[in-house]
């Protein structure tokens, strides 16, 4: 059958070495990285879980805040809209009153103005009726039936 | 090649071969491409001047290529490997420490992987080399006066009987001719080269009825050439002029497939056996593991104890003879494909030839793995 004592031991030996040669160039390393890689991925994973997590909370956070913000923003506005309205309407009434008065002093002017030119028309338009009654009758009167004569004007006048 | 070319010329192929080959050979116009059947021996062969046996020389060249791969696979080893060699041993790698991790269902299991790892890789490489071309038919040719030389013994015992009665004619002549018949086969020998080779066609077939059989005895008197006149002396039967001059012998393989030798499955075995009776001793200890096989507390045990002795002992035959017989099979049916079917015979079943290689080496060690977790688990507590 061929089985015989110096093949054997050659081929026990020769499978042997083979067997020391593979343990140590193939299975020992590949084994080795083969672990290491399965701790990086493990790490890997928990560190992305973890990010991931973060980052979950990085975002309702900035969610939240951008609510917050958001609802800040309007109220802003709606102050800004509220304090221009008022300025508004302060204004208005500010130009509003100040027309008023400028139109109250314009008609006090215009009534004082009225007033006095009434009172100097008054001063003389006994002089002109008198000049022009004067040369009316185109004769002199004395000095006390002109004072008179004014008078009677003047009351007929201020009717 | 286009695609109208492919299929007449497989035809073709076909034609010949089955005409070519021993199937045609039965007809007078066939068989031109016929070998001899080769000479199939369980043993292996020492080659002459090395003084190693070819399968072991098989075996080297098997571990040569298998650490080749290795050493190159894992020498720049990256965390994201960029070559395919190192992805082929991470995968072999991880395939086997996985199993073994399922199998035995526990960490412990990654003990048993160097061993279960190294067993399939030799038993695959060394399987695939045997199926390589050239493997088992480049060799040296054994002249038949070697061939003579290493049945001396029978050829003495039988030499003065040969001498004082007539060949052929007694039974005793009969059966010194059976023991003498070899299967030599006719060489030719491209002039002054010396290299010898094999000529296709149906030569041998005309030098005995054996069908490339030649007596050595025969050939012995011409000194390995052929002469017809040595054979016209001693035989009726004149050999065929076109034979004068060549040279007769036995192909001696260089190389041979490791598996197809005994000795090569045995000393596997034997290492398995060896480091799972280890397993299990470093296990339990040796009194528990040793108790399993030698139990005196009562008749019954000691018989259990025994046949569990015997049953290891039946492992490692079982291990040698399944793989042997595998491959060995594996060989003789290529052979026999050749010389059946010429050129084509033999591509399906060199394809059939790899998948039982890595099955057997599969099986092997898996098997190895197995007995290792069955050692080192505990019984004692049924």
């Amino acid at each position: 059958m061929g089985i015989n004592l110096p093949g054997l031991i050659t081929q026990l030996i020769s499978f042997a070495i083979l067997v020391f040669l593979l343990t140590r160039f193939l299975y020992k390393p590949v084994v080795k990285l083969l672990d290491e890689r399965a701790e990086k991925i493990k790490k890997g994973l928990s560190d992305a879980e973890s990010a991931s997590k973060g980052a979950e909370e990085a975002a309702s956070k900035i969610e939240e805040e951008l609510s917050q913000a958001r609802l800040e923003g309007k109220k802003l506005i709606e102050a800004a809209r509220d304090a221009s309205n008022r300025l508004r309407e302060d204004e208005k009434e500010k130009i509003t009153s100040e027309i008023s008065q400028m139109m109250d002093k314009a008609k006090k002017e215009i009534n004082s103005e009225r007033d006095s030119a009434i009172l100097e028309l008054k001063n003389r338009f006994g002089e002109l009726v008198v000049d022009a009654a004067g040369k009316v009758i185109e004769k002199e009167i004395d000095e006390k039936s002109h004072s008179e004569l004014i008078k009677k004007a003047l009351e007929e006048k201020s009717l | 090649m286009n695609k109208s070319i492919i299929l007449p010329f497989f035809i073709i192929l076909f034609i010949t071969s089955i005409l070519g080959g021993a199937i045609g050979g039965a007809f007078p116009f066939g068989g031109f491409f016929q070998s001899p059947i080769a000479h199939i021996q369980l043993p292996a062969e020492k080659i002459p001047g090395l003084g190693v046996f070819n399968t072991s020389l098989t075996l080297w060249i098997g571990m040569i290529i298998l650490m080749t791969f290795v050493l190159l696979a894992t020498r720049n080893m990256k965390n994201v490997p960029d070559g395919r060699l190192q992805n082929i041993a991470e995968v072999i790698v991880e395939f086997f420490v996985n199993l073994a991790q399922t199998i035995s269902g526990s960490e412990k299991g990654r003990r048993f992987v160097p061993l279960v790892l190294s067993i399939f890789l030799c038993v695959v490489v060394s399987n695939w080399v045997g199926v390589l071309p050239g493997v088992g038919t480049v060799g040296i040719v054994e002249s038949a006066e070697v061939v003579y030389s290493h049945k001396e013994h029978k050829v003495d015992s039988c030499h003065s009987s040969d001498h004082s009665s007539d060949h052929g004619s007694d039974h005793k002549d009969f059966n010194c001719k059976e023991a003498l018949k070899e299967h030599l086969v006719v060489f030719e020998s491209i002039p002054g080269t010396g290299i010898k080779y094999l000529p296709p066609g149906r030569g041998e077939s005309k030098v005995e009825k054996g069908g490339g059989v030649v007596l050595v005895e025969d050939v012995i008197h011409s000194h390995s050439k052929l002469e017809s006149k040595t054979y016209d002396q001693k035989h009726e039967k004149p050999l065929s002029s076109n034979l004068e001059g060549k040279y007769a012998g036995r192909l001696l393989p260089l190389l041979r497939g490791a598996n197809t030798d005994l000795n090569t499955t045995l000393a596997i075995a034997i290492v398995a056996m060896v480091a799972v009776q280890f397993w299990g001793i470093s296990a339990l200890g040796i009194r528990k593991y040793g108790g399993k096989f030698f139990n005196f507390s009562s008749p019954i045990m000691l018989f259990v104890g025994l046949l569990e002795f015997i049953a290891e002992l039946a492992r490692v035959v079982s291990f040698t003879f399944r793989l042997f017989g595998n491959m060995f099979a594996g060989e003789v049916l290529l052979v026999a494909m050749m010389f059946l079917l010429p050129f084509i015979g033999i591509i399906p079943f060199m394809g059939l030839e790899l998948f039982v290689g890595v099955i057997q080496a599969f099986i092997f060690s898996i098997l190895t793995l197995i007995f290792g977790i069955t050692a080192i688990s505990d019984h004692s507590e049924h």
